[in-house]
């Protein structure tokens, strides 16, 4: 928004301080981690010894045993045969070997060797990892009469550090994430605020209009600079009170000025970046049990007749249900109460939802407690989207969307991570309790963060951009993009990402901890690569283009899975669709405000059919995995993906023609 | 001067909140990481000792009958001078042996619990009675005839990662005051178009302040007071423009007030 009399740059001023800030703190978390690794090595290594002490303890025990009886130590049948299952048992140990006093060996197993190994990974070069080798004496009566030699591999410590160094990422990821959000709250706090506050207030009063006030914050003299303009407004308006209506109406038209009759109201400015924190929080918050959510209600108490894989599903599928239950609602309660006071009112319920997921035993009441949940998440975030496309208003809602977007998947990346690790320290229940502790701090900031315009009822609100005012409008491009596009997107999430790719994963013989690394790389590309592409987005024909494109890439994502099969290719097919999702999703969002006539109301039918989509789908796909392959279930869905997009360029193109656009 | 300040203090408090996140997620992750290999060697520890078990329960024997298995304890707990306590139970947690002379009747709730959810898994569990690793034993049919317990103390855990925690919050706040003075002339240097910009805002403030209370005293505006940075005066400009109406306004209302008096 270009202002009269302003010539410093605020976008660009706040684009270089987020960067630079947030540069400082990359490194910093960079510098603290690579500290972490090293320590965490070092400390790690004690146990690993002591472990592998223990091993070559119950092994040196056992030929121990035989000597006691008399055999001699040269003599004992099955040596060999029993270093093998000590082998076999203990997938670390490279080599076993037992000599006699005089240095021969009597018998040796020997395991895949790491120095031959194809599989020695970078971490193992970068951190020069010790043989472990342990050499125990063997004793018949008072006599040494050999030693046992194991030998551990280093692959089996650098499998425990990759895990480590991956922790570490993941936790660097967040405080990274975490740091952005602080970051861009600070920079708009500490300057970008109070500047646009007087330039708004400057703007106001050099046409004669003394309507309003501003908050004082920013410090010294732009504190100043309030206060005095502040001052008056009040002036003004108290004098103007002091005279009777006649003379007031005199100088009002002698000098065309619009002068308060009562006390100034404060000027509310709003701004996209007012909800980023708010909702990184309560996103964080509500994603808190993503991680363990299908083994803490698989292990939870059910009923007979509910099998545990159902068990496991049945909150996510209730989460499902819930959200696509209010999305009709969502959006009207929002312009009815005002996106302010939906969002506040939706956090003690979240708040209580968490808690008793906590304190949950059975799968029912997890389930409903889950269920609860989903409906006031779907209200709150619903009301952030009404807010950011609200107060991007004037800007194009290009911006609005995409911090809406950016942020929810920045939550969920973090809230999963937090969960992940707080329930592995502290267990399920104390990890819902933080949850809640955040969606309480969510809450909090939302009282500052929200109180601009954009989070007043709408009738309170004036209708700032021409676009706003057409009435919603459902043509025919509205409905191709709804259904050809945004259905199977989020299908493709709900059965791909969610569903199949744990599944497949877990198959594989991958842990939990690695499957959730996998499913991450998809919410890591929307977040770091979705802002990149919606800069590309400036024209609805650019938005057309990123969304086929986007659309043909989740294709090749979820194809590429037919050629070659394993963990890297699971791997490959998360990013690739992740990619594609990241360059469609924010402008499918301002192109359905677009086709739906600017209004945020466009965007319930859009939320309904999003989520129909994805529980229909991923009641499909869990029906038919039954009776057909996974692969056959990806292929279909690439399939309706590339039917979607022919129906979308179909419904666009007639609607062009429609108009008489070429 | 005020604005670099400013910029620099925040920098030092959001670093500060990012690495104390940091550091607490890494101590618990160590925490985590460190449990589940003690849990390891525990496992061994416990499969080891389940052995003479399980052979007694493959026949059909109740666990509580096999003899000598005090010693049988005895001797695995000799491997490690800290185990608190190994115990043998039952498949419906009755401790039916034990190395402690005060064990307990049965296992307790949380294990029995834990040991459900691991669905005959070996498994382990930092708890208030300490740090518990069990496997089960199998009985011929493939039921579970009970399991081994092993009690480990916490303490050891607790102090390696109050250790660890130390000594990452030592590298934190160390990379914290290193940021902190690169941070100073990153922003010093990085951002002296935006900062000249922003000190000839917080001139012409002043100027105008000054000019203000001249042009009361009679004085017609300044033009020269603007700030040299200011090259097209817009700031400077808009304030006087807003003064003189406020000024205008003021003294209609004033004119107004005295005809109706």
């Amino acid at each position: 928004m270009k202002m009269h009399g302003n010539n410093f740059n605020r976008e660009s001023f706040r684009i270089r301080v987020s960067a630079i800030l947030f540069a400082i703190i990359a490194v910093s978390v960079l510098m603290v981690g690579a500290g972490t690794i090293i320590t965490f090595d070092r400390a790690v290594e004690p146990e690993l010894s002591k472990r592998t002490r223990l091993i070559a303890s119950i092994a040196r025990e056992d030929i121990q045993r035989a000597l006691d009886i008399g055999i001699k130590l040269d003599e004992i049948v099955g040596l060999e045969r029993y270093l093998g299952e000590v082998l076999h048992k203990f997938d670390e140990v490279e080599h076993i070997a037992v000599s006699s006093v005089s240095g021969e060996i009597l018998a040796m197993v020997v395991g895949s060797s790491p120095s031959t190994s194809e599989d020695k990974s970078y971490l193992g070069e970068v951190f020069a990892f010790s043989e472990t080798l342990f050499k125990l004496p063997i004793l018949d009566g008072n006599k040494t009469v050999g030693d046992i030699t194991i030998k551990i591999s280093p692959l089996f410590i650098q499998s425990r550090i990759r895990s480590v160094f991956l922790d570490v990422t993941v936790i660097a990821l967040v405080a990274m994430l975490i740091a952005l959000e602080l970051v861009l709250a600070v920079a708009i706090a500490s300057v970008d605020k109070p500047l646009t506050r007087i330039y708004a207030l400057l703007e106001e009063q050099v046409s004669n209009r003394f309507l309003h006030t501003i908050d004082h914050g920013g410090g010294g003299t732009l504190s100043r600079l309030a206060e005095r303009l502040n001052d008056r407004a009040f002036d003004l308006a108290s004098r103007m009170r002091g005279l009777p209506a006649n003379a007031r109406s005199i100088v009002s038209d002698k000098l065309g000025t619009m002068i308060a009759d009562h006390a100034p109201h404060k000027l509310r400015l709003s701004d996209v970046a007012d909800i980023r924190l708010t909702l990184f929080l309560f996103s964080a918050a509500t994603e808190i049990s993503t991680s363990f959510l299908p083994i803490y209600a698989r292990d939870a108490a059910r009923p007979l007749w509910l099998s545990s894989e159902f068990a496991a599903a049945g909150p996510i599928l209730m989460y499902l249900i819930a959200l696509a239950a209010l999305s009709p609602f969502g959006g009207r309660l929002s312009r009815r109460f005002g996106a302010r006071n939906l969002f506040f009112a939706s956090v003690p319920p979240t708040i209580l939802a968490l808690i008793m997921m906590g304190w949950s035993d059975s799968v029912l009441e997890i389930t409903f407690w889950r269920g609860v949940m989903a409906l006031f998440y779907a209200t709150a975030t619903i009301a952030c989207q009404e807010f950011a496309v609200r107060a991007s208003g004037t800007n194009g809602n290009n911006t609005g969307i995409s911090a809406y977007i950016t942020v929810i998947f920045a939550g969920v990346l973090c809230g999963s991570a937090m969960g992940g690790v707080i329930s592995g320290r502290f267990g399920f229940e104390i990890a819902f309790f933080s949850g809640a502790f955040i969606a309480s701090v969510a809450g909090l900031t939302s009282v500052f963060a929200m109180r601009g315009r954009a989070g007043d009822p709408e009738r309170a609100l004036p209708l700032p951009d021409s676009r706003i005012q057409a009435t919603a409008s459902y043509g025919l491009s509205y409905w191709a993009l709804v259904i050809g596009v945004a259905a199977p997107m989020s299908a493709t999430v709900a059965i791909f990402i969610w569903y199949m790719t744990p599944l497949m994963l877990s198959e594989l013989g991958l842990s939990p901890a690695d499957i959730a690394r996998v499913v991450m790389l998809y919410y890591l590309c929307t977040v770091v690569l979705g802002p990149l592409f919606s800069h590309f987005a400036k024209t609805p024909k650019h938005m057309v283009i990123l969304v086929v494109c986007g659309a043909l890439i989740s294709v090749v994502g979820l194809y590429s899975m037919n050629f070659w099969q394993g963990v890297w290719p699971i791997v490959f097919s998360v990013t690739v669709l992740g990619l594609g999702h990241a360059v469609m999703r924010i402008p499918l969002y301002v192109l359905a405000l677009d086709a739906g006539g600017g209004q945020t109301s466009c965007l319930t039918p859009m939320r309904l059919v999003e989520r129909c989509g994805a529980v229909v789908g991923l009641a499909i796909s869990a029906l038919l995995l039954n009776n057909l392959d996974v692969e056959f279930i990806v292929r279909a869905l690439a399939a309706v993906v590339l039917v979607g997009i022919v129906l979308f360029i179909a419904g666009n193109g007639y609607e062009k023609v429609k108009r008489g656009e070429t | 001067m005020a604005l670099l300040r400013r910029i620099w203090i925040a920098t030092i408090l959001v670093n500060l909140v990012v690495l104390i996140i940091f550091v607490g997620l890494s101590a618990l992750q160590f925490g985590n990481i460190n449990s589940g290999l003690v849990g390891d060697r525990l496992g061994v520890l416990a499969e080891r000792t389940a052995a003479p078990f399980e052979a007694a329960a493959k026949i059909g024997l109740p666990l509580s009958t096999v003899r000598n298995a005090k010693a049988l304890l005895e001797r695995a707990r000799q491997f490690d001078e800290e185990i608190i306590n190994i115990l043998v139970f039952d498949a419906s947690g009755a401790v039916v042996h034990s190395t402690s002379v005060e064990a307990p009747a049965r296992i307790s709730a949380e294990a029995m619990v834990t040991r459900n959810a691991a669905q005959g898994e070996p498994w382990y569990k930092e708890t208030k009675e300490g740090f518990l690793s069990s496997i089960d034993i199998v009985s011929s049919k493939g039921a579970t005839a009970g399991g081994i317990m092993i009690v480990y103390p916490r303490g050891g855990s607790f102090t390696r990662v109050l250790a660890m925690t130390a000594e990452l919050a030592f590298v934190a706040i160390l990379t914290l005051a290193l940021s902190t003075l690169a941070g100073y002339f990153l922003f010093r240097f990085a951002l002296r178009p935006q900062l000249l910009q922003f000190e000839s805002i917080e001139e012409n403030i002043t100027n105008f302040e000054k000019a203000a209370w001249r042009h009361a005293a009679g004085q017609g505006w300044d033009n020269s007071l603007h700030s040299k940075h200011d090259a097209n005066m817009e700031l400077y400009e808009l304030l006087m423009h807003t003064e003189d109406n406020y000024d205008t306004i003021g003294k209609s209302l004033a004119t107004e007030r005295g005809s109706e008096k």
